[in-house]
């Protein structure tokens, strides 16, 4: 059974000679997170805004639900709920107002839907405040519930925790979790904060300059980013060879002369020290080290870091 | 289209660009009558009465005001689907661009309607107050009528510009005063062709007043070629509509997203 939700083929956006998103492959899974992680600019919104019909892309395909997105939009979209970029409502009327605006286009004719898209984001209900008087969390909880109301089987979110306090973001992650876990929606999220990307995704993609460099499971990720030993020893090569004849380590990487990386969890440090001094051998250092995701997304980007 | 007919008539609510066209038309019969107080008192009809004042409205709303309040408005409402960014809700949900357009076109027509009735009623008042005579029934209902109309007709003509304007990021202003001079054109058509067929002479003629002492006209109106005229206007609406793409947005995003950003 196929449960691919959106998969894009060779998905180019280019503006004049400038090239925003470059042949982007994307596969996001049925009830899962996907975090698309990338410093700002890297081509994520454009990306959205594309998988959205907002942007129409250079070439390439779109295929949502197991269908084109052109010629399907009015079929494909109602399935969805976005946020895109900065929230964007009326300024002369109420957040229940505006809600109530885009209920109506949805053909929600229960007011009960927006009623619960406030409750959801801890928005009251008829509250007389104008959305001009609204703060920026208040906003990107507004959006959120306009993204949830008519209760979507995606959910596409570019930067959804921006311009929420530490506590909104928190119940940001965890509602979004929710929404993932309990109501087994399909979530595809964006953000340049990595430590959101790492505590919210199943699935990470990581985009730079408009190229997706990776693609795969948070658990994938660890185990190939995981931890590792880093042994400094009198002759490594030597060391390597007792490790794999003697203790069955087969992840044994020979850096130079006297050093050496073990990619093996199992492995005691302990007895691998006694096994090298026993043998003869010198050991000056044994280190248990832990990639985290910023160093692998330095790795991968092969530049600097991300916040 | 019911639906974005109610959510655009939603979104008027606590708008203060209505009160342009509030203001507008509040001030049309006080400087209707105004202008006749102020000629010199050889030249001051002597039988300026609320007939007359009602003509003057007709005359004023369709040259001046209403093209600069309409046009205002009605570009204003759909340039602000960009302004306030909530053109990305409307697309996903997903709603017709020309249909979403149309929407505001029509709410527009409902306006001038309404502005029509508003006009009729600040008429009758600056009439009362000034102490004019004729003001009957019969007067009321005619005159009232062909306000009404007259601003129903001008609505219709300021379709092509509301749409042409309101969808060039920030120019509705620029397009209600270019509205505003091509109202006021109706002077220079007093015979011919463009007597009837120039789309604002045409909402006269088709709402029934009779501009000959207006603009000079030195031949009676034709109503075929106002028809052709209103037509022709109906006909450039529905081809703008149709060949109308949602398109700033995208561009914005181009200026945005596009500096300095290459593919290694």
């Amino acid at each position: 059974m196929n449960d691919i939700v959106i998969e894009t083929r060779g998905l180019t956006k280019k503006y004049g000679e400038q090239i925003s998103v470059s042949n982007l492959s994307l596969h996001v899974r049925k009830g899962r997170i996907y975090g698309l992680l990338g410093r700002n600019g890297a081509g994520k919104t454009t990306t959205m805004r594309m998988l959205l019909g907002l942007t129409t892309p250079s070439s390439g395909e779109v295929e949502i639900f197991g269908k084109p997105l052109r010629g399907n939009e009015k079929k494909i979209l109602p399935r969805i709920g976005s946020l895109i970029e900065s929230p964007g409502f009326y300024p002369n009327l109420t957040g229940t107002e505006n809600l109530l605006i885009f209920a109506t286009l949805r053909g929600l004719k229960n007011p009960k839907y927006v009623k619960n898209a406030l409750e959801v984001v801890n928005l009251p209900y008829r509250d007389k405040k104008l959305f001009s008087q609204y703060s920026l969390g208040m906003k990107q909880r507004l959006a959120i519930a306009l993204s949830v109301m008519h209760n979507p089987e995606l959910l596409i979110l570019d930067e959804p925790i921006n311009g929420l306090d530490p506590i909104g973001i928190a119940e940001m992650r965890a509602f979004i979790r929710e929404l993932c876990d309990a109501a087994g929606k399909t979530i595809l999220i964006s953000s340049h904060i990595l430590s959101e990307i790492s505590l919210l995704a199943d699935d990470i993609g990581i985009i730079d300059h408009g190229i997706l460099l990776e693609e795969e499971s948070l658990s994938e990720l660890e185990e190939k980013n995981g931890k590792y030993i880093h042994f400094l020893v009198s002759d490594a090569a030597m060391a390597a060879n007792l490790l794999r004849s003697r203790l069955g380590i087969r992840n044994v990487r020979t850096e130079n002369a006297h050093e050496l990386t073990v990619r093996d969890r199992q492995l005691d440090i302990g007895a691998a020290v006694r096994l090298f001094v026993e043998a003869g051998l010198s050991v000056s250092d044994a280190h248990l080290y832990e990639n985290t995701l910023e160093d692998y997304f330095k790795q991968v980007t092969g530049g600097e870091g991300i916040a | 289209m019911w639906n974005i007919l109610r959510g655009e008539w939603s979104k008027l609510r606590r708008c203060q660009i209505l009160l342009v066209g509030i203001v507008a038309l509040a001030l049309c019969p006080v400087v209707q009558y105004g202008t006749q107080l102020i000629v010199n008192p050889e030249i001051r009809d002597p039988n300026y009465d609320f007939v007359s004042l009602f003509s003057n409205v007709i005359w004023g709303n369709t040259q001046i005001f209403l093209p600069i309040s309409l046009v205002m408005i009605g570009g204003w409402l759909i340039d602000r689907e960009n302004t306030n960014d909530t053109m990305k809700n409307l697309r996903t949900v997903p709603v017709s661009y020309a249909r979403l357009l149309g929407g505001k076109l029509i709410v527009t027509l409902c306006l001038s309607l309404l502005f029509g009735i508003y006009s009729v009623a600040v008429t009758v008042l600056t009439g009362s107050i000034a102490g004019l005579d004729g003001l009957s029934a019969a007067v009321l209902l005619r005159q009232g009528a062909q306000v009404i109309a007259a601003a129903f007709t001008t609505g219709l003509v300021c379709m092509p510009m509301i749409l042409i304007f309101g969808q060039i990021r920030g120019a509705y202003l620029g397009g209600s005063i270019l509205t505003f001079f091509l109202g006021y054109c109706i002077l220079f058509f007093k015979s011919g062709f463009l007597l009837s067929a120039y789309p604002f002479s045409a909402a006269l003629i088709l709402a029934g007043f009779d501009m000959e002492t207006y603009n000079g006209a030195t031949q009676p109106p034709n109503l075929g070629l106002a028809l052709c005229g209103m037509a022709a206007i109906l006909v450039l609406t529905g081809a703008l509509l149709l060949l109308s793409r949602p398109g700033s947005q995208e561009g914005r995003q181009k200026k945005k997203k596009g500096r300095n950003r290459r593919v290694r």
